[in-house]
């Protein structure tokens, strides 16, 4: 899996992550890292655009649940902890909709991306977007 | 009856051979006449229980290996999925539960409830020092969504 960074036009406070390739259990972590490095230089909020990921595992929503909280300004999730880290998921997705981190998806609502963010709830916790900028006006 | 058989033996797999397992459980599932619709499905599920077993089984490499069949009776893919880690029986493993206490919460969480919800049927069983979870998507749920 490949992460490019750039950011919106007059918007440096706006990092947008974008991945090429499959987000799963053996990658998730490099999208913690990336969006880490981003907040680190000044983004306070990240559109991660999944347009081009054929493939999600839950460990990507733990990749993406975790820089909502580091987002947020919570710890991350303990990914080593593994089991406490869904469990915080499953928490967060109790506590309704956080607005720092949104996620790109393409227009197909039976993608397997698609599938796993409506089977585990978080698209209750993470805003889907399927256009860019209106992904970006919601910040 | 089982009228096809497909097997991928992996005897040291890693979380980097989970592209390849998807890819086989991908290939196989469409070339048994699996619903295009269907097989999403049943990709996620096996890729959540391989992650589980390497990450918190294993803790590392181990022996995978995967049969896919189909049941011509019941128009099912069937996936068997083995591996030789501790006892674990994902099945009788509770959804997350989103209102517990800290101190009351057990283990679990969303890659297994995951699994579950992706297939019409798993089922586990331990096999001398094997576990053996089984996959079972009903492909005649899809036909009919299909032509609907």
């Amino acid at each position: 899996m490949n992460i490019s960074v750039d950011h919106p036009e007059a918007r440096e406070s706006v990092a947008i992550l974008r991945l090429e390739g499959d987000l799963d259990a053996s990658n998730f972590e490099t999208l913690i890292d990336a969006g880490t490095t981003a907040q680190a230089a000044g983004a306070t909020d990240i559109l991660v655009d999944l347009r081009k990921v054929p493939f999600m595992g839950s460990s990507g929503l733990v990749a993406l649940h975790s820089l909502a909280l580091s987002l947020g300004g919570a710890a991350g999730d303990d990914i080593a902890s593994g089991w406490e880290a869904q469990h915080a998921m499953a928490r967060s997705v109790e506590g309704g909709m956080q607005p720092h981190l949104k996620v790109l998806l393409d227009a197909d609502p039976g993608s397997a991306l698609a599938r796993v963010m409506d089977r585990t709830g978080m698209s209750q916790f993470i805003q889907v977007f399927t256009d860019e900028s209106a992904a970006i006006a919601a910040f | 009856m089982i009228e096809n058989q497909r097997r991928l033996s992996l005897p040291a797999a890693t979380l980097g051979d989970l592209a390849r397992i998807r890819e086989f459980i991908a290939d196989t599932a469409v070339s048994l006449g699996a619903n295009p619709d269907a097989v999403p499905d049943i990709v996620i599920a096996v890729n959540e229980a391989v992650a589980n077993v390497l990450r918190h089984g294993y803790r590392g490499p181990g022996p995978i290996e995967i049969d896919v069949d189909q049941e011509q009776r019941t128009r099912a893919i069937v996936v068997r999925l083995r591996d030789s880690a501790p006892a674990f029986d994902p099945t009788s493993h509770p959804a997350p539960d989103l209102t517990a206490a800290l101190e009351g919460r057990r283990p679990g969480g969303f890659g297994i409830d995951l699994a579950k919800k992706c297939v019409d049927g798993l089922a586990y069983r331990r096999r001398g020092a094997s576990n053996e979870l089984t996959f079972v998507k009903e492909l005649s749920k899809h036909d009919e969504r299909t032509a609907r």
